[in-house]
């Protein structure tokens, strides 16, 4: 069923539930589902409408204290379906090599492999409705057998997980989706080890507020929003929940994305085309992995017609004259004046784009703003930083693709002056032809053995708590070069799997926090 | 200036112009501090102004204009 935490009737929250899911994007929605086909009784919290409000997206303003980055309540969405409601649909599962550790990256690998994985590869496939995953193989790269692989990413139409659920939670009984509930405090047992009670608001500014009682609770808000929550839930832990290390909010990691050089390209353009480090380039060069794009964009082709015309230059002319400085010198009055001007726009031009998978930084974190919101929270404070291991991994793959190009005869590459530089001026979001990043917030929870390295363990328990999971990309424990959605979903299908054999075989203990709570 | 006399002057500009730019670079990369500070084309490869280029890009280009 689905109910308005505004209007319902509060009683509905007098029973325990098994699972109180907190957040309803791909992460929420797809553990919701998982434990609702367990025969198990789930909460599904969402902090904003079934549809677009204002007063709930105003939620997720906030401060930008490091690199350049985006309005923080631009690249994501609070309300049903989450962010699934502007996804663009490109899905990839990280690498098997994404999960091992390397001496050259602190902190890297997964507690968990990627194979252990696999039994939910095919239902995550089903969930965002993509194509089988042979249709796109990785592919050997001819002349470059060491060093790269050809790669593409699938597809999803893209699902919105909105319009996809919606209709099954409003005729579920077993799933309580309740929109409109703002997740305001966590209440723990003396112990504090034990999440008793999750308090809600609504936005009706005389709502004292609301509890709910599960065996099991699950933040799924975000990438951003589950570090924060965590940091501001300080009513019994001083420093915040599950960070007794000060690891809640660390490590934050974006795909930073950049355009790294231009192009010449010897024999016309070729079609755009994506590429990835293979495992031995990335051990042998101590690389981080990435998505390497090289970029056609030459004159359409009535365009390149008359440019030919007008200069015939041969394709060394045009490289002494690239990089040798030279003026564009074809000879043709007006015309080659003119395309001296278009000549960077000529069918053999093209760029080189690169896609990273960002350095494990403690430094790059979640803050708090001194700025609160409605519920006295403090909103966000984003400190990103790019590590000396980021500007290395575009550097010399670089370098190996500009070796790779000269090398088959398919054109000449120059590496930008920014990432040449020392230090290296890494651009902003105002630079033209830099993206910069792609909107995916990971690792601020990540997964680690050691809860000094990390706040959830392998299972995306927090450390330290008997009933607290977390669910999304903040737990990823590094980020890799795919987008984060199919990885979201997949680890989403293995958290209810945990959860529900968990609740099945033990008892969680409850002990009536309802008789000890204070109002809320 | 006579045109023929214009080309000469650019091409002895040019010609001075590449050699140095080419030495900067090969210095550049045998001298580099460290691994992480510069990137280092392989044996065969040249990086002169931030273009990759082949060994025999760089004979070509050094005498393109004599």
């Amino acid at each position: 069923m689905i109910v308005d935490a505004g209007v319902v009737d509060r009683t509905l929250f007098s029973r325990v539930f098994d699972v109180c899911v907190v957040g309803a994007g791909p992460a929420g929605i797809t553990l919701a589902e998982s434990l609702a086909a367990q025969n198990l009784d789930v909460a599904l919290m969402e902090a904003g409408d079934l549809e677009f409000t204002s007063e709930s997206q105003e939620l997720y303003e906030g401060d930008i204290v490091g690199m350049d980055y985006f309005d923080l309540d631009v690249p994501r969405l609070r309300f049903f379906g989450g962010t699934s409601n502007h996804w663009d649909g490109r899905s990839r599962s990280l690498d098997p090599h994404d999960f091992r550790p390397h001496p050259w990256h602190a902190l890297s690998g997964w507690p968990v492999t990627a194979a252990e994985l696999d039994p939910w590869r095919a239902k995550t496939d089903e969930i965002l409705d993509l194509p089988p995953r042979d249709v796109f193989p990785d592919e050997i790269v001819e002349g470059a057998e060491d060093d790269l692989r050809s790669i593409r990413f699938r597809r999803s139409p893209p699902t919105r997980f909105n319009t996809k659920y919606r209709d099954g939670m409003a005729a579920s009984g077993r799933i309580t989706l309740v929109v409109n509930a703002n997740l305001v405090d966590l209440r723990l047992n003396e112990a504090l080890t034990t999440v008793e009670t999750a308090v809600f608001r609504s936005y009706d500014p005389d709502d004292t507020g609301f509890t709910v009682r599960a065996r099991a609770f699950c933040l799924c808000m975000g990438g951003l929003e589950n570090p924060r929550f965590l940091l501001n839930a300080r009513s019994q832990m001083p420093a915040g929940i599950g960070n007794a290390h000060d690891q809640v909010g660390r490590y934050f990691s974006e795909h930073p994305t950049y355009r790294i050089g231009e192009v010449l390209f010897e024999n016309g353009a070729p079609k755009s085309r994506g590429y990835a480090p293979t495992p031995e380039m990335m051990d042998r060069l101590e690389v981080l992995n990435s998505n390497i794009l090289l970029l056609s964009e030459g004159l359409d082709p009535g365009t390149e017609a008359l440019r030919s015309l007008a200069c015939s230059a041969d394709f060394m002319e045009e490289l002494a004259r690239k990089v040798l400085g030279r003026g564009f010198d074809c000879g043709v009055g007006g015309l080659s004046a003119y395309f001296e001007v278009r000549r960077s726009e000529a069918w053999h031009h093209g760029g080189l784009g690169i896609i990273i998978e960002q350095a494990l930084n403690p430094d790059s974190r979640v803050l708090l703003s001194d700025r609160r919101d409605r519920f006295g929270h403090q909103r966000i404070a984003l400190d990103w930083r790019l590590a000396p291991l980021d500007i290395h991994t575009m550097r010399e793959t670089a370098v190996v693709m500009g070796q790779y190009l000269a090398s088959e005869g398919i054109g000449r590459l120059q590496v930008a002056d920014w990432l040449l530089a020392e230090p290296a001026r890494v651009p902003g979001l105002w630079d033209e032809g830099h993206e910069v990043a792609l909107s995916h917030h990971m690792c601020t929870t990540r997964m680690s053995d050691s809860p000094k390295e990390g706040v959830v363990d392998r299972n995306c328990r927090v450390h330290g708590m008997e009933n607290l999971y977390i669910g999304g990309s903040s737990v990823f424990a590094t980020g890799g070069h795919a987008n984060p959605t199919w990885t979201i979903v997949i680890l989403a299908l293995r958290l209810g799997d945990h959860l529900g054999r968990n609740l099945s075989e033990h008892a969680l203990k409850v002990d009536d926090p309802a008789e000890r709570l204070e109002p809320a | 200036m006579h045109i023929y006399m214009r080309k000469v002057d650019y091409i002895m500009k040019t010609r001075r112009g590449f050699f140095r730019l080419l030495l900067s670079g090969l210095l550049a990369s045998r001298f580099a501090p460290a691994a992480w500070a510069s990137p280092v084309p392989e044996k065969g490869f040249h990086m002169v102004n931030g273009w990759i280029l082949t060994d025999s890009d760089v004979e070509v280009l050094s005498r393109y204009e004599s």
